[in-house]
């Protein structure tokens, strides 16, 4: 039996967890998994994030301004990891808390819980320079393949990573989905995690070469037939750390604040009370200091950020 | 101070093989290559890198493992920066028969191999610091192919500053922080009656004010007809905007490199004002020329090299550059 809460305080100051514990976490986290529905049931009051993208510092404030998993229901919408410094530390942490509050936190998968993807995009990187090798990169990928593809809040409100799939256009068609494996590079799996919403007429292509833009009439549709009233997504930066689109039928929440510590942006949480009323909380990111609080010092990157 | 400016070419150089290497460049569309100039550009590039090798094997370290891990984000704005300059050039030299171009601020670009086999009128000047142009002369002399596209020979007889002295192709050592010295070297490399295009991609950002400005003016007086070109980050005037002092505090922190005026021209019309005794001058932000200027089939292009995570992200980044483009 592992001792959860020494893992999860161990991960809140950013320490090394060994190979083995990993391990033990992405096999029970499996378990777990692999019970929950492609489209998970979620009760409120809740509180919905969007990217994390291994800003561990801000997902820690996250916690703090929104109540903490020990108070409060959580969905996260997906990306967890890649771009910042701690993907593998902000994964484990959710997983953890996954672990110790099943619950209490629902996980989305997102277009970058793919092993395709976080080769490019950092997450690979990050654990072949902790680890001297990728053993913990793969333990991570395989519970990737289990994480939920959706969630549905008092059959009210549905939440993805991305958008909606001319594929499919029922929330029962997508339970049907084989989830279990690397995400596809066309089809509702796919779109479900890459789509965004556009001012467009209809489905379009998108410009980031995966899933498609969908307009008003899109949302409109699939909130009738589904009967919901709300598409609560991700995927896409906003400044303002959340955006509604569409009349309100659509929100895009977006939870790393400053992201990849250069954007400037603030980021947002959104709380759905029993009402079904939509709260907003927004954050900034921490300065990043050696063993205050929270802030973490960030490890030299070598990547280059700007132009220069 | 000047060691810390002069190794952002290594990240330019980084940046420019990485999109290469995925195969954002070269763009035979827009940089009006043919299929053999095409792969002779990639040739290029890459024989430079493993010729620096030669010279500096920590730095070829670092350029090596920078191209390698270069974020999608990142290579489209290196492809916009490429070919937003290099279409600039173009449009200028189909519409004159003899032409000059100084590229200040160099470093280790290569784009004087193409244009320089593409136009048989063409002469070409590079000017950088010192220790730029003495690594670029010993790789271009070095390499086999780099040679031989320069017809250049393999002793190195020249002597500073002019470092390369060829009837078409001169690589001069000089600190362009002294306008007098440059203006010197500009009457000993240049001919003030021919069309002449100034290049400066991410050089006046690194410059004082004063400085920059003097440059600016020496060269407009200088020429009878020219056009500059000028890539440079601008730190965004928005009320919440914070991209530039940001910028500023990163970079600071992580290399103690300055900016010193990216938030005094912190919008397109600003950075443009310093050119305003040009008679035409444009200026567009990157994603301005990502959206109006890269055609459509390009874009598909790029689409399928890789996966574009965040596009608001490359729009905050490339809103945040600009090209300006003045003639006069």
């Amino acid at each position: 039996m592992m001792d959860l809460d020494k893992i999860i305080a161990s991960l809140r100051d950013g320490k090394h967890i060994s190979e083995e514990t990993v391990f033990r976490l992405c096999l029970s986290s499996q378990e777990l998994l692999m019970n929950e529905g492609n489209v998970t049931h979620v009760d409120t009051p809740v509180t919905i994030c969007g990217d994390i993208h291994g800003q561990l510092h801000d997902l820690l404030t996250l916690f703090e301004k929104s109540g903490g998993v020990e108070k409060t229901r959580y969905i996260f919408l997906g990306d967890f990891v890649d771009r910042g410094f701690y993907s593998l530390e902000s994964f484990l942490l959710l997983l953890c808390y996954k672990l110790r509050y099943p619950d209490r936190i629902t996980l989305i998968r997102g277009n970058h819980e793919t092993r395709q993807i976080t080769k490019v995009y950092g997450f690979y990187d990050e654990v072949v320079r902790k680890y001297g090798n990728s053993n913990v990169w793969r333990y991570c990928c395989e519970v990737f393949d289990y994480l939920s593809l959706g969630a549905i809040i008092n059959n009210s409100i549905f939440c993805v990573h991305g958008g909606l799939s001319p594929d499919m256009t029922t929330v029962d068609e997508i339970r049907t989905i084989d989830r279990k494996q690397e995400v596809p590079h066309e089809g509702a799996m796919c779109d479900l995690l890459w789509s965004d919403p556009e001012d467009v007429d209809t489905w379009s292509l998108s410009p980031r070469g995966a899933g498609f833009l969908f307009g008003k009439r899109e949302v409109d549709q699939f909130l009738e037939k589904n009967d919901v009233e709300l598409i609560a997504r991700a995927h896409q930066l906003v400044m303002e750390g959340y955006k509604e689109m569409f009349d309100g039928g659509l929100v895009t929440v977006w939870s790393a604040p400053n992201y990849c510590y250069r954007c400037g942006n603030v980021a947002a949480v959104l709380k759905i009370d029993d009402d079904l009323n939509r709260e907003y909380t927004i954050f900034e990111a921490v300065q990043a200091q050696n063993e205050v609080g929270n802030a973490i010092i960030p490890t030299k990157k070598s990547q280059m950020d700007y132009f220069l | 101070m000047e060691r810390i400016i002069q190794q952002t070419d290594y990240d330019a150089l980084s940046c420019k093989l990485a999109a290469i290497s995925v195969g954002y460049l070269p763009s035979s569309v827009l940089q009006g290559f043919s299929v053999d100039m095409a792969s002779k550009y990639t040739q290029w590039h890459r024989d430079y890198l493993l010729t620096l090798k030669k010279f500096s094997r920590r730095t070829f370290g670092k350029v090596d493992k920078a191209m390698r891990s270069s974020f999608p984000v990142m290579n489209y704005g290196t492809y916009l920066r490429t070919v937003g300059i290099d279409a600039a050039i173009l449009n200028f030299l189909d519409g004159n028969e003899q032409v000059q171009v100084v590229n200040f601020g160099c470093g280790s670009d290569l784009r004087m191999l193409p244009l320089l086999q593409m136009f048989p009128n063409l002469t070409y000047v590079d000017i950088d610091y010192s220790d730029s142009v003495e690594l670029k002369n010993n790789i271009l002399r070095e390499s086999k192919i780099l040679r031989t596209s320069l017809d250049l020979p393999e002793e190195n007889a020249a002597t500073a500053p002019l470092l390369i002295d060829q009837k078409r192709y001169k690589l001069v050592a000089c600190d362009l922080n002294n306008t007098t010295e440059t203006a010197r070297l500009l009457d000993t490399c240049t001919d003030r009656d021919i069309p002449t295009v100034v290049i400066s991609e991410c050089l006046l950002c690194y410059m004082h004010k004063d400085e920059a400005q003097l440059l600016i003016n020496t060269v407009l007086e200088r020429f009878v007809h020219g056009l500059w070109i000028s890539y440079d980050p601008i730190g965004g005037c928005q009320p919440n905007d914070r991209f530039g002092t940001i910028m500023q505090s990163n970079l600071k922190e992580s290399r103690n490199l300055e900016m010193p005026t990216l938030m005094t021209y912190n919008s397109k019309e600003k950075y443009a004002s310093r050119w305003s005794t040009a008679p035409n001058v444009t200026v567009d932000d990157m994603w301005e020329i990502f959206n109006a200027q890269i055609p459509e089939s390009e874009r598909r292009r790029l689409r399928t090299l890789q996966f574009l995570d965040e596009l608001e992200e490359l729009k905050v980044m490339q809103t945040h550059y600009v090209l300006m483009k003045a003639k006069w």
